[in-house]
């Protein structure tokens, strides 16, 4: 099993900075995903590690070797991509052989290998089957066992299912995930879809504009983000804008926010000063509310619900002005009165940013 | 009697021998946000043209206000359809200022300080005043996208045709432009058709879906009552995360029926009364497909000491094999030996993900209320979950 090793890597095209000081360690049998908006660098990313493109500056390490000078056909690794990339006029059989087959691998071999990559994406009823009668989930699994068919160890997974219809793409990423720890392969995979980079992942990296933003488990980004970004990126979330009234203790303080709303919090990470400005922000399934008056507790009312499949929304106008989104099991009328109370454990205090929430928070 | 903005009647098109849309009738009410939903090759983009008018209908009638429009062309229709191309169909050498308000200049029908102050309202609107005088190259997939709204505003057409108008951006953008898009048609009270694959994008939006599926309607209500009381097999299936789990009908009990699924017993209950059995006969050993959404599982890790009371039915025991992350939920996907489904996925608060871990024992019960089923043949179940 590989693993592949990134030091101070940036990549640039001309004036743009497409990558920037990347530092990155993928362990053997890992499943990484690499999550980030359009133009973030997920694909210039990968491009170095197979080779497409050089870095300008940095080192990558594949098992320990430095691969500068290794051409891409002599980097080892196999690659699935979103432009599902099949031979149309060779049955499924055919492409899952097709690896082995330019290795002249004996032709006896080539069939038990095709046999078992079929079998395991769950496809040798079809294998006699051309792409052109296949179903687009069916596809990418024909896509997938080609690709796995050289027995290469590295797994290169780019954007494998954006392509696909929704039911497709959930079952797939299960499969996907199954797959790779079964023949213990180290595996990237790169999307911009959140709930599929955590669903498949054991480790996620967050990137912005050429940069690392974050890596952590899943769990870790969306439960304890270090930063506004992941909070909003990773999942939706909550944003008050605020500031420190009084510091009473390391982790104690009364947050004051607009309308001379405040509330006491105790538990909460960071070290903030008394009248710095913050941002308090929480996601939408951790508050606990009820319609009573309540100690310590932000007020509001709810202008909207809407049926969400397993939950309901709710949004909700603050007397702060903010407009905040819960997400709950628990049925509430509109235009009832609530009383919401923040879990100092579940939520997130950090530093105001400088040029503005919305600016940090951009998408696009 | 007030008149449906638009009513569709028997609506088939036909190419060659395949039907893309076979006998749509429907009726959607003045500023109704109505979401076409259903798999690649349902015909949602041929019903858009359709309403359109960019395609004609083989047989049927299409009716605007009460007025029958398969003679009027599509630039008389008043309607703005975005169809479904990375660019949004913008004119490259305009910049957004230039196709903001292209219509209205075209019509030539409004004085210019009309036409400037409609063009900086829907700017604001949309949100790209600053941005008004940058060409399409130069902006960002979710930027083109609402400058093709702002264009299709300023035209003043009074139903909107999207066709897949988030398909090109990326998932977290989606999330936050579905709401924001919905909002600004609803605000101008216009309505809309809007047609995804996504289910949870059509439930985040929707005042009633359009269920499709092979040129045929699956199912036209509010997103609750789909995701309830699903109609069909296929709607069961479509949305949120559903378990099927094939049996055949054994015996009547009481206010239930008790059927076998695999080794297992699982009872059910009807709904309500429309939904109610076929009291005249049980066919016994006849197919019988049970669906249950993977949240309305309840689950918990098995505690050997305690004993089950025999009035519970639907309980079984089984080992956790995979346990996914996915933020706010975590979805469990438990093996339960001897039952006719390999796993039942069953869907948490991600806060409870802590108790389970790949080999937990758990309990799980299936309450007969959660369950929704159908007199269908395994094979169209079997055909479903084919990907």
């Amino acid at each position: 099993m590989p693993n592949v090793q990134l030091k101070g890597v940036s990549k640039y095209f001309g004036r743009i900075k497409a990558l920037e000081e990347i530092d990155l360690e993928i362990k053997e049998g890992e499943y990484v995903g690499i999550l980030g908006p359009s133009g973030c660098g997920k694909t210039t990313l990968i491009n170095c590690i197979t080779g497409i493109v050089e870095p300008t500056h940095g080192t990558i390490l594949i098992d320990g070797k430095n691969v500068a000078n290794i051409p891409i056909e002599r980097r080892d690794f196999a690659m699935v991509f979103q432009s599902i990339a099949i031979f149309p006029h060779m049955t499924v059989e055919q492409n899952a052989a097709y690896g082995p087959f330019v290795r002249n691998v004996p032709k006896q071999t080539r069939g038990e290998i095709s046999e078992e990559m079929l079998r395991l994406v769950d496809l040798l009823e079809q294998k006699q089957l051309r792409p052109r009668s296949l179903s687009g989930g069916a596809k990418q699994k024909t896509a997938v066992a080609r690709a796995l068919a050289n027995q290469e160890k590295l797994l290169i997974l780019d954007e494998p299912i954006s392509a696909l219809d929704y039911k497709v793409r959930v079952s797939l990423r299960y499969e996907l995930r199954r797959l790779v720890k079964k023949l213990g392969l180290t595996a990237v995979h790169i999307t911009h879809d959140q709930e599929e980079a955590m669903s498949i992942s054991d480790r996620l990296v967050i990137l912005r504009a050429g940069r690392i933003v974050e890596v952590g488990t899943p769990q870790q980004l969306y439960e304890h983000p270090h930063t506004l970004f992941s909070m909003n990126f990773v999942g939706e979330s909550n944003f008050l804008e605020g500031m420190i009234k009084q510091k009473r203790a390391q982790d104690s303080y009364r947050i004051e926010f607009r309308n001379n709303q405040y509330i006491d919090l105790q538990g909460l990470k960071g070290d903030f000063d008394q009248g710095e400005s913050i941002i308090l922000a929480f996601r939408p399934e951790t508050m606990n509310y009820c319609s009573q008056e309540e100690d310590n507790a932000l007020s509001g009312t709810i202008l909207r619900k809407r049926f969400r499949g397993g939950y309901i929304r709710y949004e909700v106008k603050l007397l702060t002005d903010d407009l905040i989104i819960i997400d709950s099991q628990t049925l509430l009328e509109e235009k009832e009165k609530i009383f919401i109370q923040i879990d100092p454990y579940e939520a997130r205090l950090f530093a105001s940013p400088e040029f503005g929430l919305k600016k940090v928070l951009a998408l696009e | 009697m007030v008149k449906a903005h638009i009513e569709i009647q028997d609506l088939n098109k036909r190419f060659g021998k395949l039907y893309a849309i076979q006998d749509f009738n429907l009726e959607v009410e003045r500023g109704e946000y109505v979401v076409i939903l259903g798999p690649t090759g349902a015909g949602k983009t041929t019903l858009l043209k359709l309403i359109a008018g960019l395609v004609k209908p083989t047989s049927g009638k299409i009716y605007k206000n009460g007025e029958l429009l398969n003679n009027i062309p599509p630039e008389r229709r008043n309607m703005a359809y975005l169809p479904q191309t990375s660019d949004y169909s913008l004119f490259p050498y305009m910049d957004v200022w230039e196709n903001t308000v292209f219509s209205p200049k075209m019509k030539g029908d409004k004085p210019w300080e009309e036409i400037i102050a409609l063009g900086d309202e829907i700017l604001d609107l949309v949100n790209l005043r600053t941005r008004y005088n940058a060409y399409p190259h130069e902006l960002s997939g979710g930027m083109m996208q609402r400058v093709a709204l702002a264009r299709a505003m300023a035209a003043d057409a009074d139903i909107f045709l999207l066709d897949e108008p988030l398909r090109a951006l990326d998932a977290r953008l989606r999330i936050r432009l579905r709401t924001e898009i919905r909002k600004l048609v609803s605000d101008l009270e216009k309505t809309t058709f809007h047609v995804t694959h996504d289910q949870e994008e059509a439930i985040a939006v929707a005042d009633r879906v359009l269920v499709i599926n092979e040129g045929k309607i699956v199912q036209f209500d509010i997103p609750e009552e789909i995701y309830d009381y699903p109609s069909t097999l296929f709607a069961a299936y479509f949305f949120g995360t559903t378990n099927l789990v094939l049996a055949t009908r054994a015996r009547n009990e009481n206010n239930g029926e008790v059927v076998q699924a695999g080794e297992h017993e699982i009872t059910i209950k009807p709904k309500d009364i429309i939904r109610s059995f076929d009291k005249q006969e049980s066919h016994s050993d006849e197919e019988i497909v049970l669906a249950v959404k993977a949240e309305k599982i309840l689950v918990t890790p098995l505690i050997r000491t305690k004993p089950e009371s025999q009035f519970k039915v639907n309980i079984f025991e089984g080992t956790v094999e995979q346990a996914f992350f996915l933020g706010k939920w975590a979805n469990l996907a438990v093996q339960v030996e001897g039952l006719s489904k390999k796993e039942l996925h069953v869907s948490i608060p991600s806060s409870d993900l802590h108790q389970y871990n790949v080999g937990t024992k758990v309990r799980l019960e299936i309450p007969s209320e959660n369950i929704n089923y159908f007199f269908e043949p395994w094979e169209v179940a079997k055909r479903l979950e084919m990907t």
